[in-house]
């Protein structure tokens, strides 16, 4: 099974990028034939890639989120399958491009870092510590999906207003689905990570009941569900525009990054696994 | 041995203006008169008329000899003395390789005006039909029309040829659908009765628009346009009413003055609180007052605007050219294998038989020195010799390069060389 999963490790970044380039062949020749091959091969990706997800579950007996490896391979399963779902639903395929580039990027450094044989302490074992994981990797996930689209969102909204009907304008599907679909995405990834601040704070007082309140990484997940709780708010009890919405998910997308590297690098946290 | 050629004599909008291209025009009578003339005379075995408003062309297949420029000149200006001698410097000739080539390049909407377009496949498929239906046509002829409308559904299926609007009126619609997403559930308002604008209606219409309100100077004409639509008539000074609801709008009056102004969407907007308003104006001079695209939730466009989407279209369009023209190359190989296949066909039947002949007769010469069971053996081993040593000229001779004469001097040769007579032919 170690031959298999080290194959597939392999594997994944290598069809990501194969996907980039199909994707980016989609945007210049809309021929069938391609965006049969690209569907077909964007479906089979993912497949497999579920399929490694549970074959690293079984081999290391837990749910694989607890070495960042492991986390950047599951944000990019979940990014692929929100994405593979909203390509189905919105039949819209010229933005792919953009979601492959990040997909890959995500496993190629997955793949770096990823270590079959390292040893994992107990504690990060728990269900629920792997439920609290796993659901801040799809709330990010979903938060990543919801900033994507604002930001193709706002390079549309100003190539329309200023009468510029170059490349964005020529792969884009409407500012309405754009929009629709970030909310829908920001209102997914908002839910998860209030589950991921109640599961934090439950398993918390169980594992480490020394452990101080304010840890960086939590002060920044409050920041970051504060961000998108008003723009939820924002969209739906004052009714702000999307172009507005949309400045705020990117904003609250570069708080994400930023409080990442901070904490991560610059911080003690105790959110350092492993 | 029967030489077949393929000509086709005309003249498009590449060349020539709208006066020439009238004058040669052929009305749907003289489409069937003139080929019925053309067919009349022994060296013409197929003939078929393409005549649109850009270009007009005679297709015709030649049995056992070629036609020159003069010739088939003479034929076209003996049937239309309104041409004169000036006016066939504007037409062009082509022959077999490159006729084939340019019947599919026309098909796939590469020769038109507007690079890309449909309309011409309807055009060359009813030319055909009407030259089919009146037996104008033969085997040559039908599988070339009908090649021209495969290699069209290739052309247009693996490149984007035809992607995008190429039409003001269809870009409007293009526009209003990188902004909004679904047409079902949205409203639209026409504001005059412009023939762009009619046409943007149509299109709406045709993409499935909830409701269209149609706003005129006079009722009467309003009412007209919007039994046109399946819409509703509308006062013009009542359009402020509707301009909450609506989602597109679309300016098309002869009016000197803005039919909608800033101060009138202030109170507008307010109400539509953040719906995005589309606002396309294709009037001149302008119904709607330039200003409004300052507010956040309008998208104001104009004729410059549309253009423009017009002409990236176009370009993009062209630059399929080069794909489009692989595959019509390809093609174009294939048909004239084809060609070539047909006419080998009854020199292969004739050059098969010769051969079964001289080993009927050599074999016979032992039939009574062989017994029975033998002589099945002695079939089956000179039937194989004969199908070993046949097979090699012949895979060379269906596959044979160059040009449409110099395969017909090769047959010829074959032909010589093995004392193939013509009336051997099947």
């Amino acid at each position: 099974m170690r031959n298999l999963l080290e194959l597939i490790t392999i594997i994944l970044p290598v069809l990501y990028a194969v996907l980039i380039w199909l994707y980016a062949l989609l945007v210049v020749n809309r021929e069938k034939r391609i965006t049969r091959i690209s569907a077909t091969l964007f479906t089979v990706t993912l497949v497999i890639h579920l399929l490694y997800t549970a074959l690293l579950a079984v081999y290391k007996h837990y749910f694989p989120v607890t070495t960042p490896g492991e986390l950047l391979s599951l944000s990019a399963l979940f990014i692929a399958l929100l994405y593979w779902l909203l390509e189905r639903k919105l039949k819209v395929i010229t933005t792919g491009m953009f979601i492959f580039i990040a997909l890959f990027f995500l496993q190629f450094l997955s793949a770096f870092l990823i270590d079959l044989s390292a040893p994992v302490d107990e504690v990060l074992q728990e269900p629920m510590f792997l439920f609290h994981v796993s659901s801040v990797v799809v709330a990010y996930s979903a938060l990543f999906i919801c900033t994507l689209f604002s930001i193709i969102y706002l390079v549309l909204y100003h190539s329309l207003k200023k009468a510029r009907f170059g490349f964005i304008y020529q792969i884009s599907f409407s500012l309405e689905e754009l929009s629709r679909f970030s909310y829908l995405s920001g209102i997914i990834g908002f839910i998860l990570l209030s589950v991921t601040i109640v599961t934090g704070i439950l398993w918390r007082k169980e594992a480490f009941p020394d452990l101080a309140h304010f840890d960086p990484q939590v002060v920044v997940s409050y920041l970051i569900w504060s961000i998108y709780g008003i723009f939820i708010y924002g969209k739906y009890r004052r009714s702000w525009s999307a172009k507005r919405l949309s400045y705020l998910s990117v904003g609250g997308a570069g708080v994400i990054i930023s409080s990442l590297i901070i904490v991560n690098y610059l911080l003690q946290s105790f959110h350092q696994f492993g | 041995m029967a030489h077949n050629n393929i000509y086709i004599l005309g003249v498009s909008h590449q060349r020539a203006g709208f006066d020439l291209l009238s004058r040669a025009a052929f009305s749907p009578e003289e489409q069937l008169e003139f080929p019925r003339i053309l067919l009349a005379r022994p060296l013409i075995a197929e003939a078929c008329i393409v005549s649109t408003c850009n270009r007009n062309e005679l297709y015709v297949r030649t049995e056992g000899r070629t036609l020159t420029r003069e010739e088939l000149k003479k034929c076209w200006q003996d049937f239309n003395p309104r041409l004169t001698e000036k006016d066939f410097e504007f037409f062009y000739l082509w022959e077999n390789e490159q006729a084939i080539e340019h019947l599919f390049r026309v098909t796939a909407g590469m020769d038109s005006l507007i690079p890309g377009e449909t309309e011409i496949v309807g055009q060359v498929k009813s030319a055909f039909r009407r030259a089919a239906s009146a037996s104008f046509t033969g085997i040559y002829l039908n599988h070339l029309f009908e090649t021209a409308l495969q290699v069209e559904k290739r052309v247009r299926t693996q490149t984007s040829i035809s992607v995008g609007a190429v039409s003001v009126a269809y870009a409007a619609v293009e526009l209003a659908q990188k902004i909004i997403r679904r047409m079902s559930d949205k409203k639209a308002l026409l504001i005059g009765s412009g023939e762009t604008g009619q046409l943007v209606a149509l299109h709406l219409k045709q993409k499935g628009i909830g409701h269209i309100y149609v706003a005129n100077r006079t009722g009467a004409h309003a009412r007209t346009l919007a039994e046109k639509f399946s819409g509703e008539a509308l006062p013009l000074q009542d359009i402020h009413k509707v301009l909450p609801e609506v989602d597109l709008v679309v300016g098309a009056t002869a009016s000197p003055d803005y039919m909608i102004s800033g101060p009138m969407m202030r109170q507008v907007m307010k109400i539509r609180n953040q719906r995005p308003l589309i606002m396309i104006d294709i009037a001149i001079p302008r119904d709607f007052d330039p200003a409004l695209s300052r507010f956040e939730n309008i998208f104001l466009h104009d004729m410059s605007s549309l253009e423009k989407i017009v002409e990236n279209n176009k370009t993009r369009r062209r630059e399929e050219f080069d794909k489009a023209g692989v595959i019509i190359r390809e093609e174009t190989g294939k048909f004239l294998q084809w060609c070539r296949g047909l006419e080998l066909k009854p020199t292969i039947i004739s050059l098969r038989r010769k051969m079964e002949d001289i080993r009927n007769g050599e074999i016979e010469k032992y039939r009574h020195r062989v017994d029975e069971a033998h002589w099945v053996l002695v079939e089956q081993i000179t039937r194989g010799l004969l199908n070993k040593i046949l097979h090699l000229p012949l895979s060379n001779l269906k596959e044979m390069e160059g040009g449409q004469g110099e395969v017909h001097r090769k047959i010829n040769l074959v032909r010589e060389i093995f004392d193939l007579r013509e009336e051997e032919n099947v």
